[in-house]
């Protein structure tokens, strides 16, 4: 196998699954005890009565996909899932955070383009309230940029939620 | 009508004729009602894990689920083995669990335990009824599941409340709405015809036959197929009997403990065809080596076992029977004559008759297993449906005893669960009455279930218990002797008196010590129309041979023992 086969990268997968109890605990504890590792699972309504639908990104070889897909797919509420490649898929998350000051929220508010949008919705005991939204790949760009012990008090992120188009 | 009358109409529209259930506190409305219906027979084991495990030789030998029934708590947990072994070697069967009621299911009321959780990743699937009225839904896709595809436990656990519930009118579903449940049929064309081109042009093809061979009824049809091909068969523990050990293109069994023969074969086809297995550890050896230099056709019902341990060129998602089908119709009538010819030459050195004394230390003057087996085959002409246990009398037992129909060898595979064969063989002598069970055990895995011999007394099933005693944990023995440098901690058994046991179970039983008296005794056994013990003193050291050292490729199987 090529090291780069082996290398692990995000991988995101994409579920229909019907809405009944202990679905989510099923597909995580599936994970769980197959080791596959989880980066962030969402799970919410759809346009569809009775279905959820869910984003799973796994830190995963390439190779493993295909088998965490057919294992998943065996669990009976699960009526579809789908490996997608980035380019088949829009995908936003969502970042909240309380920043030190007025200079990083500047610095943050700069990095606002058409696929990450910044703002500022609050402050807290003079410290400025963000919410930054984006596709995953722009979310860990800011991420990159930000100093945690430095610019940030607080930060909380969603967890990728994707469409397939 | 309360629900407990729903979940009999239920089971008995699943045309369910046999319970294998233990009555406990929240059962008792279930067993009241159950009285009133004959057409189900109740057969109490006497450990729940009995019942789970009958459940489990119920389905082996029908191809229909077999049913257990048990209290919460732990009359739940102990089920587990059961339906864990159950899982992992595709078996149908539905297990019932009551439970406390719903008013108090999460309190840690007494006798409450989270079966549904506790077997989540050992069921295809389970069920926690709230409402009575999903009740017959339930148990509709509870026989499905349970059943179809890949087959598999699925568990029901119903609380004593919904079994009480007042219900005025029956309805039982007539179809399974089930959006996320597909049973693959047929394989996609195109792979079928890339898997003809790999055949068609194979010069050392080998066919592997698994359990899904026999779950799919595919044997005339496997037999078919190797046959135009001229391709050699192997099978694996559980694939045994779904092609007959006397065809001509049978080359035994493969693995840890298989023949050396179908080792090498294997090692060195140029095109493996797995059908109805999941290339275990057990029979790949060292997985990197495994078949290195064949293409891989893999056949399965299960898309997540196609690539799962081993690298494959064509998938074959589908059902054995319908795939092997579409197979037999395009391949091309071929003659392998010198691959075949090649084994038959592996064959000749290698063979057991000729190796069967090699695991023996000395000349010992022990009885030795093989030549129980072999004997035990003989007297039944062949016939005998034979339910091991896990270790050497397991692998003796598949070694040693040539089967020639589906579902003749029972035994825990994937699992190997000491404890299997007595209940296991109880549940194949309760669903076919008339075959001719044998309960091929050790002195370690009787005792495991050694309280079902109170279930063999209570229906007088006649029931052959064939038990090697060699004072020993043996396979975990042998492991220490070849690995551990004979250290031998914990192995050594202080066993009791097993003739006096199955006597005080009203069982006869005699201790064998000599050849000459194991063929008179195991002719009495064959003869005889009541259930029979009979003890085996063989060899303390024997050794199960022969054996591919773990993480050992499949040449490297040993045939003679360091002596």
């Amino acid at each position: 196998m090529s090291q780069s086969s082996k290398e692990k990268k995000k991988h995101i997968v994409l579920l229909w699954v019907e809405n009944k109890p202990g679905v989510l605990s099923k597909i995580a504890s599936l994970c769980r005890r197959r080791r596959y590792n989880i980066d962030s699972i969402t799970a919410g309504t759809s346009h569809q009565p009775g279905i959820t639908h869910i984003t799973i990104v796994f830190l995963e070889q390439k190779v493993k996909i295909g088998q965490i897909v057919s294992q998943i797919d065996k669990l009976i509420e699960v009526i579809s899932i789908e490996a997608l490649a980035p380019k088949d898929v829009i995908d936003k998350e969502l970042l909240l955070l309380i920043v030190r000051d007025k200079q990083v929220a500047d610095r943050l508010l700069k990095m606002s383009r058409h696929d990450v949008n910044v703002r500022i919705i609050n402050t807290v005991d003079h410290q400025p309230v963000l919410e930054i939204v984006g596709e995953g790949r722009e979310i860990d760009h800011v991420i990159a940029e930000l100093d945690m012990k430095q610019d940030v008090v607080k930060m909380v992120k969603s967890g990728l939620v994707a469409l397939k188009i | 009508m309360i629900g407990a009358d729903i979940l009999i109409k239920s089971l008995l529209k699943e045309k369910v004729d046999v319970i294998f259930g233990y009555p406990g506190g929240v059962t008792i409305p279930l067993h009241d009602r159950l009285a009133s219906y004959p057409q189900i027979r109740h057969i109490l084991p006497r450990h729940e894990q009995g019942a789970a495990l009958a459940a489990d030789g119920y389905f082996r030998v029908t191809g229909q689920p077999g049913v257990c029934l048990t209290t919460s708590g732990p009359g739940a947990t102990n089920l587990v083995t059961g339906i864990a072994n159950a899982y992992m070697d595709s078996v149908g069967i539905v297990i019932i669990t009551c439970q406390v009621a719903t008013t108090v299911a999460g309190t840690d009321a007494f006798q409450e335990v989270d079966i549904t959780g506790i077997t989540q990743p050992i069921t295809k699937q389970n069920y926690f009824v709230e409402d009575v009225k999903d009740l017959p839904r339930i148990v509709k896709e509870a026989f499905y599941l349970a059943s179809t595809g890949r087959p598999g436990p699925v568990l029901i656990d119903l609380p004593v409340d919904v079994l009480k519930a007042e219900v005025s009118k029956f309805v039982y579903p007539k179809k399974v709405n089930l959006p996320g449940y597909q049973v693959p049929g047929k394989a996609e064309p195109r792979r079928i015809n890339q898997a003809v081109k790999l055949i068609n042009k194979s010069v050392r093809p080998v066919a592997l036959v698994g359990h899904g061979v026999t779950i799919s009824q595919a044997s005339a049809a496997v037999k078919k197929f190797i046959e135009k091909a001229e391709i050699p068969v192997i099978t694996t523990l559980l694939g045994m009997g779904a092609i007959s050990d006397k065809h001509p293109l049978h080359f035994g069994m493969l693995g840890m403990h298989g023949m050396a023969y179908a080792n090498y074969a294997v090692h060195n086809a140029d095109l493996i065809i797995g059908i109805g297995l999941r290339f275990d550890d057990r029979i790949t050896g060292n997985i990197n080596e495994f078949a290195r230099e064949a293409n891989v056709i893999h056949l399965d019902i299960d898309p997540a076992e196609i690539g799962k341990n081993t690298v494959v060129d064509v998938p074959l998602l589908g059902d054995c029977k319908q795939v092997i089908g579409q197979l037999n119709s395009k391949i091309a009538k071929k003659s392998h004559r010198e691959w075949v010819r090649q084994i038959h030459a592996w064959h000749d050195k290698t063979k057991l008759s000729k190796i069967k004394q090699e695991g023996r230390t000395q000349k010992s003057k022990h009885l030795l297993a093989a030549d129980i087996v072999r004997e035990i085959d003989q007297q039944t002409k062949g016939q005998a449906t034979i339910v091991t246990d896990v270790g050497q009398n397991q692998m003796w037992a598949a070694q040693h005893f040539a089967y020639s129909q589906p579902g003749q060898l029972l035994s825990s595979g994937g699992l190997g669960a000491m404890g299997y064969s007595l209940p296991a063989a109880i549940g194949a002598k309760i669903a076919k009455p008339r075959a001719d069970v044998w309960s091929l055990v050790g002195d370690g895995g009787i005792q495991m279930n050694i309280q079902e011999l109170g279930t063999i007394m209570e229906y007088k099933l006649p029931i052959k218990i064939m038990l090697f005693n060699n004072g020993y944990l043996g396979m975990v023995r042998q492991w220490q002797e070849l690995f551990f440098a004979k250290n031998y901690m914990a192995t050594k058994l202080d066993n009791p008196d097993f003739v006096a046991i199955a006597r005080a179970y009203k069982i006869e039983a005699h201790r064998v010590t000599t050849r000459a008296q194991a063929r008179k005794m195991i002719k009495k056994a064959a003869a005889s129309k009541k259930s029979i013990l009979l003890e085996f003193m063989v060899g303390p050291e024997d050794n199960v041979l022969p054996m591919v050292p773990p993480g050992n490729t499949l040449k490297q199987t040993i045939v003679k023992r360091n002596k």
